[in-house]
């Protein structure tokens, strides 16, 4: 290529339909290098709405979400959660490092109170992150809506949703797939900035061996001999451990 | 009285109805409402209080501020006025506004919107008589007499004055011109905040309510700004077409006296709110008063973004309820439904649990079916990890005697289940997501 003119495409404004659109996105860490390797910006974009659909609810959503979840509430960020499906199990969230005192769980009754408590979180500079769960396809008003607030707030939005095959089109940036599948979670980007990316990409579970609770210590010694004998008294049981 | 668009069209107090709709046809003509005008001047007295700790009501609609005193505070003359008059403008309140040393000069001067330039005394001379509030006759009786300005009447002989108008009249001149002491009796402010409104048309939309209880919020604030005060709660009382009452009380969260804030919130109340029938008067009452000059301001500015998160809870409050807005903390205690709370402050109880918990908990437990000897849900479900037993609570009559476990299926999801060792039964109590 000409000198001047890779000179001249390395302005952030040009942006080029072959590679991963980079420029102006700011974006905050994901914590999963696989993920980030394929994310504009390396990470979930700030100031935007990312959707996640996802096939249920429990199949690797917090996975993809508590470590940046968690570091924006150790920075001191406030982390909104609008109508999650089940309760947010605070040993849980503590132990994967969020601050539960940076945690907010607000149940909305009907969805478009769900939209509307999303879209006021968003606008406030002060929430870090705002994670919704709908349970209606996000229309195309309500979802720019939300991507304006998002844009005025500066906070990172996720709306989480569950799909099942159908994919309708929406004008949010970046639209990922979530799928539980043997042994991990399996993320598909069905849009992003940039190039399309088939790909899948895979999220190993944290798998109870490598807990340190059951893995290292001497827990793990101790628990695990009163399983056997009440997995014997009953009757045999396919047991992975 | 005529507000400025009107007196723009030419159109003065003491016109006729009939002359005033001819100089200006799509005129508003309201009745003068005499209590309404009371209560809002008693309610501006208790923000001026924020200038001076002596303020004077001059009724019906004066008010008069003793500032000699606090001039050195507020850096000078012209820099007060600034502030009295933009604080009067942020609440929509048209006003005029004189100055003298003596407090009858003073009304004198505000009912003609005159600052004197540089002596006041010499302005008070040059008064006009006609523009006085005297009574008409007392006033046609100077002006036959050829006397045209205050200074041509002060220069009189008093003898033959006082024989002929009487000695009040002399008393007046001496108080405006500062020779005889004039004592008012100064402001009390009150307890507490109720302000009522009459409407003139009656309210059949929430929405057009809103407007009429900024108007109030609006009020209340300057009430709150004047003595350095906050408000939590407040309460709207309507009274309805037909002797009905209804109450909205409306908390704020915080301490506030931000109109916006206050107005924030209480639109958001209102969204949920039904008339059950037309409103013609309503209240505004704050009880409880706090002082919030008091609170502490910190140092690195988080008090701003922690002030707009207290605002947005609350908003989120008043729209979704008390409770739909939760912080939530961890417990001390085995049981797992037990070992989560709502926590509306921010105590955290670190909780390192050695075993692992799952980031979903049901609300309640799911029984599982089993088939083929396996528990089962949607799919056939295979343990993963060694069981953790947990027996607690049997000394509050809520025993739990579980063997939990991590277990998954062919879909690669992975559940949190627990068999009840009593009879053995199977239950799904959380997802690992």
């Amino acid at each position: 290529m000409h000198a001047a003119l890779a000179e001249v495409l390395k302005h952030p404004a040009i942006w080029r339909g072959d590679g991963l659109y980079r420029a102006n996105t700011e974006a905050i860490d994901c914590f999963h290098p696989e993920l980030a390797a394929i994310l504009p910006g390396g990470g979930w974009p700030k100031a935007a709405v990312t959707e996640l659909l996802t096939h249920r609810p429990g199949c690797g959503e917090l996975r993809l979400l508590l470590p940046a979840l968690a570091r924006l509430t150790q920075s001191g960020q406030r982390v909104l959660l609008i109508s999650p499906p089940h309760i947010p199990y605070p040993p849980a969230w503590q132990s994967a490092g969020v601050d539960m005192r940076y945690l907010t769980w607000i149940s909305a009754s009907t969805p478009s109170d769900t939209l509307w408590a999303s879209e006021q979180a968003l606008r406030e500079p002060a929430c870090g992150a705002v994670v919704s769960w709908l349970k209606q396809p996000l229309g195309d008003q309500p979802a720019r809506r939300l991507q304006l607030a998002a844009e005025k707030g500066g906070g990172c939005g996720f709306v989480l949703r569950e799909a099942h095959g159908s994919i309708y089109p929406s004008p949010l940036a970046l639209r990922l797939s979530v799928a539980a599948v043997a042994g991990g979670v399996t993320i598909h980007v069905l849009k992003r900035r940039g190039a399309p990316h088939h790909h899948p990409v895979f999220l190993p579970h944290i798998s109870p061996a490598r807990y340190p609770a059951y893995g290292q210590s001497h827990h793990a010694v101790a628990s695990f001999t009163p399983t056997r004998s009440a997995a014997r008294s009953t009757e045999p049981r396919p047991h992975v451990g | 009285m005529a507000n400025r668009a009107a007196q723009a069209l030419g159109i003065q107090s003491g016109l006729r109805r009939s002359a005033a709709l001819a100089l200006a046809a799509n005129l508003q003509v309201a009745k003068r409402q005499p209590a309404q005008e009371t209560a809002l001047l008693g309610n501006l007295a208790n923000w001026a209080m924020q200038f001076t700790p002596t303020v004077c009501l001059d009724p019906p609609t004066g008010l008069l501020l003793e500032i000699e005193g606090c001039l050195g505070y507020f850096k000078g003359l012209p820099r007060l006025l600034g502030l009295v008059v933009d604080g009067l403008q942020v609440l929509e309140i048209q006003v005029q506004h004189g100055l003298a040393s003596t407090p009858l000069a003073a009304s004198w001067f505000a009912q003609q919107g005159v600052i004197p330039a540089t002596d006041w005394r010499q302005t008070l001379m040059q008064l006009p008589l006609a523009q006085l509030p005297w009574p008409p006759r007392l006033l046609q009786q100077l002006h036959d007499l050829g006397l045209r300005q205050f200074g041509e009447l002060a220069g009189l002989p008093r003898s033959g004055m006082g024989l002929r108008f009487g000695t009040e009249l002399l008393g007046l001149l001496d108080k405006a011109m500062g020779n005889e002491p004039d004592p008012r009796q100064p402001f009390v402010p009150a307890a507490c905040f109720e302000r009522y409104l009459e409407l003139s048309w009656h309210i059949e939309q929430v929405e057009a309510l809103g407007f009429v209880m900024r108007r109030l919020l609006l009020e209340l604030a300057a009430f709150l700004h004047g003595r350095g005060l906050g408000v939590q709660h407040v309460v709207f009382r309507l009274a309805h077409e037909g002797g009905g009452q209804s109450e909205l009380p409306i908390g704020f969260g915080k301490l506030t006296r931000s109109t916006g804030d206050m107005f924030a919130i209480t639109r958001e109340r209102l969204a949920g709110f039904r008339l059950t029938a037309p409103v013609h008067a309503l209240v505004l009452k704050a009880e409880t008063l706090h002082r919030l000059d008091a609170e502490a301001i910190g140092l690195f500015g988080d008090g701003q973004t922690q002030a707009d998160l207290d605002l947005l809870h609350a908003r989120l409050s008043a729209r979704l309820g008390e409770a739909a807005v939760r912080q939530l903390a961890c417990v001390a205690d085995h049981r797992p439904e037990r070992a989560w709370c709502m926590a509306s402050d921010s105590a955290t109880v670190p909780a390192p649990l050695p075993a692992t918990r799952p980031g979903w908990l049901l609300a309640k437990p799911i029984a599982l079916a089993i088939r083929n000897g396996q528990p089962w849900h949607g799919e056939l479900l295979t343990l993963l990890s060694p069981a953790e037993r947990i027996e607690s609570g049997w000394w509050e009559g809520e025993s739990v005697a579980r063997d939990y476990f991590q277990a998954g299926g062919p879909s690669g999801r992975r559940y949190w289940i627990y068999r009840q060792r009593i009879d053995g039964a199977w239950f799904l109590h959380g997802l690992f997501a």
